[in-house]
Order: structure tokens, then C-alpha cells, then sequence
């Protein structure tokens, strides 16, 4: 009596086949959120001077550790993912039903790949993702360069797969609710950024994909965002990253970073009091006002620190479970887009030396514009900030990379890649030597479990790297 | 055999049995060969039998021994008593026992009644005695009369036999004679008359019996000497002394190849039993537990992990020590094959009480009552408080400002040192100033002296209190008996607010329907009822974890009040804004943190378990050589848990609070039909054959609800929360099995026994659901078949065998699936693709071992041996072989790897004092010795990951045995000679540059033994037990937060700036590198500094340091007990009393970790707890008392 035996074995609490939409919410969920909590936020945040870190995270002391995690959550962003083009819709490359799907979960994953291979470097790619029929217990890993390659391409045939009037993804798309026009746009930004991350490593690609970008749709106002939703009065899992970090997370990493802080009040930023909150013994004191503490401290420099005398992260906006409306995630935004177009157009890659500027203030205003700042119209004090007269390229350039870090708040990966890419705004590193010997790290360290299970592929990609598997070596595009 | 006693035992050699005429034969040889043919013992009084003869003719195989015994004697003027199964003696007839047992005869009239079971066979002595009689009562040491004890007068003809009540009465000549008590299995006891007139006797046990009967699979009873496999046995006594909660703790130390674990969870946890090494990557390894053929589920769903949880304690932590009569251990695959798939660990097979055929009830009740204290507690130091440097880390100006230590110093501010709250150790370890009653401010502001708080475990803890009571009613004639046992545990535990209770009914009926249709009947009930059980591990509500950092100079009263009031808040320090009113108080800040009184008062847990052990047998005898049995058993239980922590819990969801409830249901049915055959075939060979099929089904269902932050204060329950989702779970499992079973003997010294099984399971696919294991194995009497009698040389068997063991895995195995998220996003569901790569192909694991065995006894049994060697090998595992992340899966599951299990183990038994007035001393060592081996795992796969814990990894590797640590983190610089190096410049050791994956040691231990010593003089015995292991590493996470805080003696030395560390100097080549100048070390540091190197917070040590030596000798139990004399109680109602005290866990003769007990560190049961240690709750040391009586 072995009959009932395959209905006995059948799993009861899952399926053997899902809505790929679900795949999707899953994805644009957990690749947006990941960014924000407290420990990338304490680590990258804390690199980059967002944030101030602490001993907790010894990382953010420059203390090498593998970056297990990070690695983990991508490959695991992938499996779910592709699994969309691997199974669930395998086959309707060309159905409507499925056609504009499929692109969509493409550009979804390029856009995980290219955050991956930004924060460690070379990594597998051509040889894994192939579903589950098909997998590749050693992978390879790929060169930067040729990862690059192979997602501007796929990237470009994405493009072209993007159908109106196609099926669409509706209320799972948490960015466009299966927008196609705005799935357009997103795509080619998502170019764009690829484009001029590989400028100074491979200028000619660079600039033939940047020309292609600018000459297409792309993210035009504060609309066109892509953003996941975040919900306040619900579980933790639902609100927004930086919340979480309050909510769930050490009151000793709630802090930020000096140079940010400094930044903030120097230039009259008015996102300051919406950023950072004024020091408790400030506010007791009667003359509140903003400090921020730095980063890497010496055990000597640490024992120095009364924590009510800095500023943690605004009570008033990301930290403060009442704020209404919940802050979105951001995943790309239009001010993000903006200064992009500025950096091509001083180049003259699609745009003019005139026209990067206007760029450059569109971006200012996009981003002052964004939750939870609000700030709408740019108050004299700040004007400054928005002029390039009598800047010279390079200043220029600065000023860019400075404005697009205080942009990037809150999202550490993308802050991390950017800063490093461009080499602004100018930081100090922390006086803690670490394992870095005192310099801001570079890249992160690839998994101790890959390198454990992977060993040969593991030890030719470390190879090739300058300096080893460390925070020291740079990836293939960083150049500055 | 001992003179005027004949008892045909098995080693009994065959008599003149050529002759096969129907001439008239001495009735003692056709006895023997009713013995022979029927496998009986026939007890009867040598002189019974003289020169009666009867027909040859008179024994026929085809009738019933009973049957033939009736045919025998009808002419001899003898009867037979059956007395046990297998059991008869021989007695006089015409019985008077319904006159004996109405009244004791009177000694006036007890001129030797008329019709003495002696009387007509010795008319001639009759004249001369009768002057007195003796009478009395024959019990065993349990109190339990023996029937049928053979009764002599030493040097004469005269006999008798104690009847059902164990009373017995004899006519002796005069004071000096000497009567002899003999029975089967007991030590004989010879007893001057004198001036007595009752003689009662308690005969013991005789341990060193040719014939010892074990259980062996599917319940059968065998002789030990006709098994080529290995079985131990333990039984009444050694259970029911020194009572531990856990009854497989019980089995700790006592048998060689069985490693006992406890986790250290408080009352009510888990043990792990893992016998002769693990054989499994995955699961636990654990053997299968049998409780009266009827398998027991052992499983814990939801045990802790790494970073806490809650261990709600195992299946055979609800069985009742006190209804077992027995445990046998099948070891491993050769014992087990029986049970399949479950069989592969070995099985313990434990055998409850029934009752027995008696007149009237018999009454027993017994009470046990023990008090637990820890027994090793961290080795803190007493003498700096709180802040670093040596010296406080803020200070309160009299204007009310906080400064820095420094800061205050340097600018001469006027005030008091104030303490700080955090996380890390620059402000809340224990490396400040010296405790010398200097007034300081607190992090919350109160004003107090800096003075030693030594006893903060002391304070907190309590002791732990453990009543038993027990009751238990018996009784029964030939055709019914039954046993009604009630239980009660009762326990108080060493944590505040943790309680368990527990009741155990059990009814066990036994009826014979006809003279050949037999019924079984038992049905076991246990109530479980736990409170409060502490959550263990890493976690912060784990209420040792934080004691074992906090600060030496924090008074355990301030702690007390365990939530913020606002003077707190206004004058606390390193709490940022996190604090309001109300909300849980805690001396750090991490992001999950607690306060042990706030967690003991505020968040409850509680769970009940219902369980229901059930179990019905009809066997039915056809003839003397067919019997069949059916049998259907349940093990059906419901587990409710609940658990809540209040609004203001500072590791609730922000600070709201949570709760959580869910029933699980689980249900294992298995029922058999057992057809066994034991057709006679000649004299010389013995068949006994089992044919079988047994259906066994599993059902696991589990249901809840989670809910996190309470809307309303003061009511928890889950619609007053914000946020509520499911808990749900399914499980179910089938296997069909047939299976047959056979034993051969020849000449009672040459034995083979072989059996097949097949089985089908639901968790394959249909291609590969049926798979088939065999075994044999064969036993020679070395000793029997060469007619060896030796003074030296008493026994010596040899045995050998090989068998096989499949298993298939848990369900839902085949198929990869999608599951969705418990969470959704604003009402988007969420989904995501299992992260293992499924195969549906899979195929059984098959174990396959071989094992060799001898046995052999000295100085007419005074002393044993055994010893056995075995080799066991698993192969094709179903295996979730680890996946290197960028193949975008966890894992991928397939038949893979090797384990293969080595070992010898080594039993020496032995009476080396034994005197003529009662005392003896029995000791038993036991040793065992098992090499694992991880030969290989699949293909490519170099690393299988059973455990991970900060700093260290527990793997297996090929090549290496199961159990590597490797430490995830720093390592010392040393030079070729394996020194440190030092650095020059500041007096500390180099280390790495980054962490870095190292091998450490491994966890298994290189034996492990037991020393078991028992001294007997009348009714007092006492008995000590050693339990030993020896070699294995463990990793301490303790350590870590003692050296981080400097909470620890080990951290004194140097204090002042004088630790020099050990290691030689190093100097920098030209190419950068460290290397060793050779000249040692002599540069003084602070000792907080070269610590603080070692362990400067919970990522960053160095793990080796964190390495302890496992080794232990512990004394484990030390039990006396006193079983009253008859004498004493005669006149009192009770039959028997017995009392005793003992005491468990009482010290280390060795012991090598700092601060925790090596054998009960452990978090939970699994492999993935191998060899780490984790803020362990304290082993406990008991003293207790028990009474025994009985009515």
C-alpha cells in the first residue's frame, strides 16, 4: 500500500510554480531596502563619511573581514530573479505574455549585477544563473570589464524587448506598476549609470553607451523615480531602511559622521535639520547644534567621546516612525539621472559644457526636492551651491561628486561605488590604521564561503586583483 | 551445581542420551531433555528426583512441555509450579499452600505437617525431626518474594520450596543446623539456625550468571551468549537511584560506546545520545528510542540555535524512570538492523514495568527529593569595577556636567567619578579602578560605593528543587496481571520562575484470554508542564549571558529594579534617547539586550504537553512452535507554547512587546504482525525464525500565530497587538516494511542469527522507494564447544557479525519550490525560489558495518571481559552538499559522502572482594574508543559546514574526522620555532593581518569511559560512578566576553602594568614582514592591553585562545542505600523499605575549561552545536534522599 505515497510527499506550504510578479515585488523589495540598514550603513556609510560607524563594526575601522552577507544577498537576489527568464517564463521571449516581463526582470537583474561587481570586483557571472536544471557548482569568475560588457549588451537587448501593450507585472512592479514608457526611461538611465561608471577605465565604450543614453528617454522629473514604498505603521520588515536601523538597531550607530555633518552645516544646507539631529547636551545646553563624530577613531580618541555631545540621524524624517508620508526607498531617482547628464555633458558625451550645468542644478533641486527634505525652493543661503562660475572642470567635477553624495544618503552601496568612481568629495580617512594602514577601503572582500567553496576560481580572481583580497586593492573601473 | 540442587542450566552438558529404547530412563535425564527440546529451566531438589525412573516413551515432542511435565510426574508423585515464562519447579504434591497462605502455621503445631512436600519421600527421617521448625520469607533485593528458592538443611536429605508469597517452612534437628537457600540467578546464602525461629532472607542478584537474558530487537528475549552482536543492558536500579529528570542521562557513563551529552538548558531539557560516533552529516545522530516495541518520537522541534531560543526538552525527557524496567542498547546496525531506517544510530530499547502474578495488591510507593546548586561558575575576580585604563571613564562635575575621565582630570573638576552605559568595553568592562568602597555616580545616576559584587549568579539563581513521588499498584494471578503507576514530577528550577511539572499515569495489563490467545494492553499518559524555561546560547535574555560580562562592581540590587524611572533617565549616561519610563533597564546598549530580573518578570513562557504512549498486543500460540502477534502502538502528543514579553521589553519589537503561540500535534502510529516459528528439528539444532511487517506512519502539524507590539498594556493576548501573522507547518511520512529474522543454534555453543528488511518510504521517489538491508552474525561458545572447565577460564565466546542499515531521508526532499514571505509589502505578496537545488532522484542512505566481538569470564565468574571492535561505514548520505553562493543556491541535495566509524570498545567487570558474611565489591570499567573519519563528501565539495558560531566554524573534511574546528578570525604571528612574535614597540603579539580560516582541533573526544564501583554488605549498598572522556576541543564564547570585560581572575596578573607576554621579540625584515629575533619577550604592558589584543570585542579574537581543553573525570553519581532487614519491618505493614541518599555531579577529579563544565555546555542536541560553548546555564551538583516502600 504504497499509493498514497506521492500525495504524502507533496510539500504543503509551497508551490512548484509561481506568478513571476512575485519574484519581482521580492527583488525590487530586498535590492532597494538592502542599502539602507544599519549594517552596510555603518560599514559603506561609514567608509564614505555618511556615517559614524563605531567599534561595534570593526569594518568600519578598516579591520578586513569577508563581506558574507553583501555576496550572499546578491547571488540570492539572482536565483529569484532569473528564475523568472530560467523558468517561470521561459519560452515567451517573444509572446506578448510574456515578452515584456521577461525584459523587465532583466534590467531588474542587471541593475543587482552591476551593484555587485561595483562593490567587490570581479565576480561569477557568465557561468551561473542558469536555473536550477542547470547549475554550476564552481563558477567561474568573470572581469569586471567583461561583466560590463555583457550587461550594456543585454542590457541593450532588454531595451528593445520593451513592448507597449504587452502583459504587464501591474501592482507588482513597485516602480511603475507596469509603466512600459517608464520602464523605457528607467532602462536607459540604468545605461547611462553604466556607461559613466566605466569612464575612466574604458572611455570609448564608455562614451558610445553615455551618447546612446543621452539620446534616449530618461528619467525626466521626480515622477519618473523608481522607488519602492515603505509603510510605517507596520512591521519592521516594512519600513523604511533607515528606520529599521532606529527601530531595531544599536543607539551606538545611530550616529553621523563629522565630515557629513561639517558639510551640511558649512554650505547651510537646508536638508540639515531634516538629516541629523542637534546634539542632546546641545538642546539641554539651550544653543542647539550639530556635530558629528569621526569615523575610525583610535581606542585613545574613542574614550574621548561623550555621545550626547554629537548628532544622531533626524528624529524628525527617518528616524521617527510617525513621519507621514513614509519616506520611499529610493532605487534610481531623477536628481541621480541629473547629474550623470551633467558629467556627460561636460564631457560633451550627448549634451553641451552649458547645458551641464543646467544638469548639475536639476539635480541640486531634485534632490533637495525629494522626501523627506521637501525643500522646493532653494534658499539664498544655499544659492552658492548651485553655481559653477568660475569653477574650473575638475571643480566642477567636485562639485558633482559632492552634491550626489549628500544625494545618496541613506543608500550606502550606491554612495560607496560613486565616491569611489569620481574621488569626491575629497575625505580624510580616519585615524585608526586597521587593516588598511589608515586609507579609506576601496572594495569589499569577497565571501569567506565562496572562497572556502570555490577555491581555485576564488584564487584566480584574488590574482588578478593588486592587492589581494583586501580593502586596498581598487576594482577594474576605479581609477581615481 | 551446588550439592542436593539440580538446576538445568543452559551450560549444562548433554547426558547419556544414545539410549533410545523405551526402557525406563531416571526421570532427571527425560527432565533434561524436556529442558533441552523446550528451552525451559526445571527447578527441582536433587534428592526429589532419586532413583525415579520413568518410561522413555513418556516425553513427546509433539505436546506442550506442560503437557509432558503432566505425563512425567503423574507417576512420581511430584508437580510442577510454573513460576516465571520458561520456568517450572518441581514440587511434592499434595500442596497445602491455600492453608499456608490463610495463616501461619503454629509453631506448636509444626511437627511437620503430614503432608510436607517432603514428607512422602522421606517417611524414614520423619522419626527423628520435627523437635523445631524454622519458617520464613524469601525476598529479593527489591523486597519482591521468590518463589520456588530451594530451602536445604545442610547436610541432610531434608528440603523444601518457598511458595507464591515466598514463605517457606522447615523442620531442623537443632540449633546448629545450617540451612541453604539457592535459587537460579541469585547468590546462595547459607544461614546458622541457632535460636531463630524465623529466618527471613534477601538473596541477591547473582551478577555474574551464566545465563544473562537481554532484550534484543523486536522485543525478544535473549540469551546473551547466543548474540554475535552487541547489547547492553542496564536495568532496575541503576535507572531508579540518583533519579536524573532526563531519563537518557541516566545512561551516561555506564555502557562503553555510548556518549552522553546534556544540553545545558535547565529543567526539562534535551540530551544527546550518540552511540559509537555520528555516522550522519545532517540531523543529530541520535539513536532511536523503543519503548515496548512501540518507537518513540524523540524529536525537538524549534531547539535553540547559536543565538538562543528555548529548548523545550526532547521525547524521552517525558518518560517517568520509574516505569522502566530495563534499557538495552542495540549498538549500531548490527543490533538494530530490525528497525530500518531508524535503526542506523542503534536503538535503545526500553522495557516498562508489568505487573506480576501476586496475591492481593501489591503496594509500592517511593518519593525522591533533590536540591541542585551550580557546580562550576566562572572564576571571576573580585577586585576591579567597572572603566578602563584602570581608572573610572567619566566623571559628574559638581556642576551637574558629565566630563570625560580625562578631561575631568586634566581640567581638576570637582565631583564624583560617574559610569557609563554601552555596548563595548571602553566604557562597561571591568578594567577601571580598584574596589575600594570609593563613592562614584552609576550610569543611571545613583550614588553608590565601589564595592565587590561577588555573588552574582548566587543572588540571582536559586537552588534547584526536584521532588518525585511515585505509587505504583500490582497485581495479577496465572491468567491477568496488571501494574497502575501514577507519577508526579515536581521541579523548581535554578533559574527564578522556572517550573516543571509532570505526571505520568501508566497502565500495563496483561491477560491471557485463552490458554493460548495472550493480550497486552498498556497505555501511558504524561502531562508536562513547564514555565519560564530560560532561552539560552548567545542571546541577551539568556540569564547568564549577561553576568558573565557585567561590570564586577555592579550590585545585583540596582539590576533588581528592572525598569527606567525618570530619575534614571534624567541622570543616565550612554543611553542616547533609547530610554523612557517603564521601559526595561539594562546595564548595556546593545541593540538587543536584556535584563535577567526584567526577563524573569516580565516575559513568560509556558508550554503543555499532553502525550498519550499507546499500545495493544494479541499473540496468539498456535502449538508449542507457531505463535503470531499483532501489535498496533501510538505515540500521539500535543505541545502548546506561549510565550510573551511585556510592552517595555527592550528586545520587542520597538519596545512594544511580542507574543507567540502555537500547538503542534504529532502523531506516530506503528503497527507490526509477527509470525515466529521455533520448529524442532533435532536435538542439536535449535531454529527459531520471525517473519514481520510493520506500517509506521508520522504526522507533524503545527499552528499559530505570532503578534508583535501590544496596543493595551497588561493584556496579552494576540488580538491586542499591531502586527500579526501565521505559524504554520506540516509534516508527513509513511514506511511499509517486511521483514524476517532467524536464529540457528547448534549444540547451545554455536549460534547464527541473520535477517532481511525491506522497506518503501514515502520521502522517495517511487523508483527508489524500496530498498533492502540484511545482517548475520554468528556466536561460538568456545568454552561449551571444547568442554573447558577451568578454575581460571569460566567463559569464552567469540562473535562476529555484518549488517546493514538504510535510511531515506525527511520529506519534501525531491522537489524545489517556491514559498512566499511571511510578510508581505503593502499587501504585494512576496516570493522567492528555494535555495536548495533539489534531486528527484534520490536515493536510501545505507549504512554497512561489521563488527567482532569476545567475551570472557574468570575465577569462576568472579571476573569479566568484553571486548569488541567494529567498523562502520555510511555511504550515499542524503546530503544538502554546500553550494559556493555565486552559484546563486545554498545547497544542493544528493546522495553523497562517507562516514566511516572505527572503534574498540572494552567492558572489565569483576568481584575482587566477596566474603562469607555478606560484603562484597563489584567494580565495572568501561572504555570506548571510536575513530571517525569523514572519507569522503561529494564530488568537489572539500567542506561540509555542520556548525557556525562567532570566530569559529565546526566542519567535517575528508580525510579528517567529523567535528574540525576552524577558527574564523585572527592569528598570532609566530616564528618557524612556533613562538610569538612580539612587537618591540609596544611589548604586545603580532597577529594578523585579517581574519583567517584555521584550523583549531576537533571537538570529538579520544575515549570516553566509565568506572562503576559497588560495595554490598547486608542491606547497605553504595556505589560510585566515575564518568570519563578524555581529548576533544571546545570553543568557549564565555571566554570571549570574560577576557573582552576583564571579568575573570585570568585577567588580574599585570594589571598594573607588569603582564609580559609570552613570545620573542620580533623585528620588521626589509621586505616588511615580522620575523623572530629568537630573544624572548621581556616588555611589561598593562595587562588590559594584552587582552584587549586577544579579545577586543565579539568579531575580532584570536579563536585559539578561546580553545579548551574538553578532557574531564567526573564523579558522576555516589548512591547508598539501605534496604531494611525483615527483622526490623516484620511487624509493621510494609514489606520492604528502602531508603537512600546520593548526591550527582559532585566534582571534577579533572577538568580543563575555564569556568563552564565541559560535558554540558552544549545549546542544543544537534551536530551543529558540536564543540561550542555558548554563556552556558552552570551545571548542576544534587544531593537528594529517597524512600522506597512497600505494602
Amino acid at each position: 500500500c504504497t499509493g498514497d505515497f506521492e500525495e504524502i510527499n507533496t510539500p504543503p506550504t509551497s508551490v512548484t510554480t509561481v506568478d513571476p510578479g512575485l519574484l519581482l515585488s521580492k527583488v525590487q523589495k530586498d535590492a532597494a531596502f538592502a542599502e539602507g540598514y544599519e549594517v552596510p550603513n555603518s560599514q559603506y556609510g561609514s567608509w564614505i563619511q555618511h556615517w559614524a560607524g563605531g567599534v561595534l563594526v570593526s569594518s568600519s575601522r578598516y579591520i578586513e573581514q569577508s563581506d558574507n552577507n553583501t555576496w550572499d544577498a546578491h547571488y540570492t537576489l539572482i536565483r529569484n530573479i532569473s528564475q523568472v527568464r530560467n523558468e517561470v517564463l521561459k519560452g515567451k521571449e517573444n509572446d506578448p505574455s510574456g515578452r515584456s516581463k521577461l525584459a523587465i526582470a532583466r534590467i531588474v537583474e542587471i541593475s543587482v549585477w552591476q551593484r555587485l561587481t561595483d562593490l567587490f570586483g570581479d565576480v561569477p557571472y557568465s557561468g551561473t544563473a542558469l536555473g536550477p536544471a542547470d547549475v554550476n557548482t564552481k563558477p567561474v569568475f568573470d572581469t569586471q570589464e567583461s561583466i560590463y560588457k555583457s550587461l550594456i549588451n543585454d542590457l541593450n537587448a532588454a531595451i528593445g524587448q520593451l513592448t507597449a501593450g504587452d502583459a504587464s507585472y501591474g501592482s507588482a512592479d513597485f516602480y511603475y506598476k507596469g509603466d512600459i514608457n517608464k520602464w523605457k526611461k528607467y532602462a536607459n538611465s540604468l545605461k547611462l549609470r553604466l556607461g559613466m561608471r566605466i569612464r575612466y577605465a574604458d572611455p570609448a565604450l564608455a562614451q558610445k553607451t553615455v551618447t546612446e543614453a543621452m539620446g534616449q528617454p530618461l528619467l525626466e522629473s521626480a515622477a519618473d523615480d523608481a522607488t519602492v514604498p515603505t509603510y510605517n505603521n507596520a512591521t519592521n520588515a516594512n519600513v523604511h531602511p533607515v528606520l529599521n536601523q532606529f527601530l531595531a538597531g544599536s543607539p551606538d550607530l545611530k550616529y553621523l559622521a563629522d565630515a557629513f555633518v561639517t558639510q551640511l552645516v558649512a554650505s547651510a544646507d537646508p536638508r540639515l535639520p531634516r538629516i541629523a539631529q542637534p546634539s542632546v547636551n546641545s538642546v539641554k545646553a539651550g544653543t542647539p547644534a550639530y556635530k558629528g563624530i569621526g569615523v575610525a577613531l583610535t581606542d585613545e580618541l574613542l574614550k574621548t567621546i561623550i555621545k550626547d555631545d554629537y548628532s544622531t540621524v533626524s528624529t524628525l524624517t527617518f528616524f521617527n516612525r510617525e513621519y507621514s508620508p513614509a519616506i520611499p526607498c529610493m532605487v534610481m531617482s531623477f536628481a541621480d539621472v541629473s547629474f550623470y547628464k551633467a558629467e556627460a555633458a561636460l564631457e560633451g558625451w550627448g549634451g553641451t559644457a552649458t547645458e551641464a550645468e543646467k544638469y548639475y542644478q536639476d539635480g541640486v533641486k531634485a534632490a533637495l526636492a525629494q522626501a523627506p527634505y521637501n525643500v522646493t525652493a532653494v534658499p539664498a543661503a544655499f544659492e552658492k551651491e548651485l553655481s559653477w562660475t568660475g569653477l574650473s572642470k575638475e571643480q566642477k567635477l567636485e562639485k558633482i561628486g559632492t552634491q550626489k553624495w549628500i544625494q545618496l544618503f541613506g543608500r550606502s552601496y550606491e554612495a560607496f561605488i560613486e565616491w569611489r568612481r569620481m574621488g569626491y568629495p575629497a575625505l580624510k580617512p580616519g585615524p585608526f590604521q586597521g587593516s588598511t594602514g589608515g586609507t579609506i577601503p576601496r572594495r569589499t572582500i569577497y565571501s569567506s564561503r565562496e572562497a572556502l567553496l570555490n577555491k581555485a576560481n576564488y584564487e584566480q580572481a584574488v590574482s588578478r586583483l593588486s592587492k589581494g583580497d583586501s580593502y586596498v586593492s581598487k576594482v577594474w573601473w576605479d581609477k581615481r | 551445581p551446588p550439592p542436593g540442587f539440580g538446576q538445568l542450566l543452559a551450560s549444562a552438558r548433554p547426558l547419556q542420551t544414545e539410549t533410545r529404547q523405551t526402557q525406563p530412563v531416571r526421570l532427571r535425564d527425560a527432565l533434561l531433555k524436556l529442558k533441552e527440546s523446550y528451552g525451559a529451566d526445571i527447578l527441582f531438589e536433587e534428592k526429589l528426583l532419586d532413583d525415579l525412573k520413568v518410561s522413555s516413551a513418556a516425553v513427546n515432542p509433539s505436546r506442550t512441555l506442560e503437557q509432558n511435565l503432566d505425563a512425567l510426574l503423574a507417576s512420581t508423585g511430584l508437580k510442577y509450579k510454573k513460576i516465571k515464562e520458561n520456568t517450572y519447579v518441581l514440587l511434592a504434591s499434595k500442596d497445602r499452600r491455600k492453608k499456608d497462605s490463610n495463616a501461619a502455621p503454629n509453631r506448636e503445631s509444626s511437627a511437620l505437617p503430614q503432608d510436607s512436600p517432603l514428607a512422602s519421600l522421606s517417611p524414614l527421617t520423619r522419626a527423628e525431626v520435627a523437635e523445631s521448625a524454622v519458617r520464613g520469607t524469601v525476598v529479593d533485593a527489591k523486597g519482591e518474594p521468590l518463589i520456588g528458592v530451594s530451602v536445604l538443611v545442610n547436610g541432610t536429605t531434608r528440603g523444601t520450596a518457598t511458595d507464591v508469597t515466598g514463605k517457606y517452612e522447615i523442620a531442623v534437628d537443632d540449633a546448629s543446623a545450617v540451612l541453604v537457600f539457592s535459587f537460579v540467578g541469585y547468590v546462595r546464602k547459607e544461614v546458622v539456625v541457632g535460636a531463630q525461629s524465623e529466618i527471613n532472607i534477601t538473596l541477591a542478584e547473582d551478577t555474574q550468571n551464566l545465563s544473562e537474558v537481554v532484550v534484543t530487537a523486536l522485543g525478544i528475549k535473549r540469551d546473551k551468549r547466543a548474540l554475535g552482536y552487541s547489547v547492553q543492558e542496564i536495568g532496575g536500579e541503576a535507572i531508579s537511584t540518583a533519579k536524573e529528570a532526563n531519563l537518557a542521562t541516566t545512561l551516561a557513563g555506564k555502557m562503553a560506546g555510548v556518549q552522553v551529552t546534556r544540553s545545558a538548558n535547565g529543567a526539562g531539557g534535551s540530551s544527546r545520545v550518540v552511540i559509537r560516533g555520528s555516522n550522519s552529516l545532517v540531523g543529530n545522530s541520535q539513536p532511536l528510542y523503543v519503548i515496548d516495541g512501540i518507537p518513540m518520537d524523540n524529536s525537538n522541534p524549534n531547539s535553540p540555535s547559536s543565538t538562543g531560543g528555548i529548548d523545550y526538552g526532547d521525547g524521552i525527557s517525558n518518560i517517568n524512570p520509574e516505569d522502566v524496567e530495563s534499557i538495552s542498547v542495540l549498538k549500531g546496525p548490527n543490533a538494530a538492523a530490525l528497525y530500518g531506517q531508524r535503526g542506523s544510530n542503534g536503538v535503545v530499547l526500553i522495557t516498562t514495568k508489568s505487573g506480576k502474578s501476586r496475591k492481593g495488591i501489591g503496594i509500592k510507593y517511593g518519593i525522591d527529593y533533590s536540591v541542585g546548586d551550580a557546580l562550576v561558575l566562572p572564576d571571576f575576580q573580585d577586585e576591579y569595577g567597572q572603566g578602563l585604563d584602570g581608572a573610572f571613564t567619566h566623571f559628574r562635575g559638581s556642576d551637574g556636567k558629565i566630563y570625560t575621565w580625562a578631561a575631568a582630570q586634566a581640567g581638576n573638576i570637582q565631583g564624583m567619578p560617574k559610569a557609563s552605559g554601552g555596548r563595548d568595553r571602553f566604557t562597561r568592562s571591568s578594567w577601571g579602578a580598584r574596589m575600594d568602597g570609593q563613592q562614584y555616580e552609576d550610569q543611571w545616576g545613583n550614588v553608590l560605593n565601589f564595592t565587590p559584587q561577588p555573588n552574582t549568579f548566587q543572588t540571582f539563581f536559586r537552588k534547584e528543587k526536584q521532588l518525585v513521588n511515585n505509587l505504583s499498584l500490582e497485581g495479577g494471578n496465572d491468567n491477568i496481571n496488571y501494574r497502575l503507576s501514577y507519577g508526579r514530577t515536581d521541579i523548581d528550577g535554578y533559574t527564578p520562575g522556572n517550573t516543571l511539572k509532570r505526571n505520568n499515569v501508566n497502565l500495563r495489563t496483561v491477560a491471557k484470554i485463552t490458554s493460548k490467545l495472550e493480550l497486552d494492553v498498556k497505555a501511558n499518559y504524561i502531562g508536562q508542564k513547564g514555565a519560564n524555561r530560560p532561552t539560552v546560547s548567545d542571546a541577551s535574555d539568556n540569564p547568564a549571558y549577561l553576568f558573565i560580562s557585567q561590570p564586577r562592581s555592579m550590585p545585583m540590587s540596582i539590576l533588581a529594579n528592572s525598569a527606567w524611572t525618570a530619575e534614571d533617565v534624567a541622570k543616565q549616561l550612554g543611553y542616547g534617547t533609547v530610554p523612557f519610563v517603564g521601559m526595561e533597564k539594562t546595564y548595556a546598549t546593545n541593540s538587543s539586550t536584556a535584563n535577567p530580573y526584567w526577563t524573569v518578570d516580565h516575559t513568560r513562557n509556558s508550554d503543555d504537553r499532553q502525550r498519550l504512549l499507546g499500545l495493544i498486543r494479541l499473540s496468539y500460540q498456535f502449538n508449542d512452535w507457531i505463535r503470531l502477534t499483532a501489535k498496533t502502538g501510538t505515540d500521539f502528543y500535543t505541545d502548546q507554547r506561549l510565550r510573551y514579553r511585556e510592552k517595555g521589553t527592550y528586545q520587542s519589537a520597538n519596545r512594544n512587546g511580542d507574543i507567540s503561540e502555537q500547538v503542534t500535534r504529532v502523531r506516530e502510529d506503528n503497527s507490526d504482525i509477527l509470525l515466529s516459528l521455533t520448529p524442532q528439528l533435532t536435538k542439536d539444532i535449535s531454529l527459531g525464525l520471525n517473519l514481520g511487517a510493520n506500517h509506521q506512519k508520522f504526522y507533524s502539524r503545527t499552528t499559530g500565530n505570532t503578534g508583535t507590539e501590544f496596543i493595551v498594556p497588561g493584556l496579552y493576548a494576540i488580538n491586542n497587538t499591531l502586527i500579526n501573522s501565521y505559524v504554520f507547518g506540516l509534516t508527513e511520512s509513511s514506511i511499509n516494511s517486511v521483514y524476517l529474522s532467524g536464529q540457528v543454534g547448534y549444540k547451545e555453543y554455536l549460534f547464527l542469527d541473520f535477517s532481511a528488511r525491506n522497506d518503501w518510504s514515502s520521502t522517495l521517489s517511487p523508483a527508489n522507494n524500496s530498498f533492502f538491508y540484511p545482517a548475520v552474525s554468528a556466536s561460538f561458545v568456545v568454552t561449551d564447544a571444547f568442554n573447558i572447565r577451568s578454575n581460571t577460564l569460566s567463559f569464552l565466546k567469540f562473535r562476529a557479525s555484518v549488517a546493514q542499515a538504510g535510511s531515506s531521508g525527511s520529506p519534501y526532499q525531491l522537489t524545489g519550490t517556491y514559498s512566499l514571505d511571511q510578510v508581505a509589502h503593502g499587501g504585494v505578496p512576496l516570493a522567492s525560489f528555494s535555495s536548495t537545488i533539489p534531486d528527484p532522484n534520490l536515493k536510501n542512505e545505507l549504512t554497512t558495518s561489521l563488527e567482532f566481538g569476545v567475551e570472557a569470564r574468570f575465577f569462576k565468574n568472579r571476573a569479566g571481559l568484553a571486548f569488541a571492535y567494529y567498523n562502520a561505514s555510511t555511504k550515499n548520505q542524503i546530503l544538502d552538499v554546500p553550494l559556493p553562493p555565486s552559484s546563486t543556491f545554498a545547497s544542493r541535495r544528493i546522495n553523497a559522502g562517507e562516514i566511516r566509524n572505527r572503534g574498540v570498545e572494552l567492558t572489565l567487570n569483576g568481584t575482587p572482594i566477596k566474603t562469607a558474611d555478606g560484603f562484597s565489591w563489584d567494580a565495572t570499567f568501561n572504555f570506548s574508543r571510536n575513530r571517525n573519519q569523514v572519507v569522503a563528501l561529494a564530488e568537489g565539495v572539500d567542506t561540509y559546514v555542520l556548525g557556525t558560531d562567532r570566530g569559529v566554524n565546526v566542519v567535517a573534511e575528508p580525510g579528517k574526522p567529523f567535528g574540525t574546528l576552524i577558527g574564523n578570525g585572527f592569528q598570532w604571528l609566530r616564528d618557524d620555532n612556533g613562538n610569538r612574535l612580539i612587537d618591540p614597540t609596544t611589548g604586545l603579539p603580532l597577529k594578523s593581518n585579517s581574519k583567517i580560516l584555521y584550523e583549531l582541533g576537533n571537538a570529538l573526544p579520544n575515549w570516553i569511559g566509565g568506572f562503576n564501583n559497588t560495595f554490598r554488605y547486608k542491606g547497605v549498598s553504595l556505589s560510585g560512578l566515575f564518568d570519563i572522556s578524555q581529548g576533544g576541543k571546545i570553543y568557549s564564547q564565555s571566554l570571549r566576553e570574560e577576557l573582552v570585560y576583564g571579568t575573570i581572575k585570568k585577567t588580574l596578573p599585570g594589571r598594573d602594568g607588569t603582564y609580559v607576554a609570552d613570545g620573542v621579540v620580533a623585528s620588521k625584515s626589509d621586505n616588511g614582514t615580522w620575523v623572530g629575533t629568537g630573544q624572548a619577550n621581556t616588555k611589561q604592558v598593562r595587562a588590559q592591553d594584552y587582552w584587549n589584543v586577544v579579545a577586543p570585542d565579539k568579531d575580532n579574537v584570536i579563536p585559539e585562545e578561546m580553545l579548551n581543553d574538553a578532557s574531564y573525570i567526573m564523579f558522576r553519581e555516589l548512591t547508598l542505600n539501605y534496604q531494611l532487614p525483615n527483622t526490623l519491618i516484620s511487624r509493621t505493614p510494609f514489606k520492604s523499605i528502602r531508603a537512600g541518599i546520593y548526591g550527582r555531579n559532585l566534582f571534577y577529579l579533572q577538568r580543563k575549561t575555564e569556568g563552564f563544565a565541559p560535558e554540558a555546555s552544549s545549546f542544543n542536541v544537534n551536530n551543529s552545536s558540536l564543540g561550542l560553548e555558548s554563556t552556558a546555564l552552570p551545571l548542576l551538583r544534587y544531593f537528594g534522599f529517597s524512600l522506597n516502600v512497600e505494602l
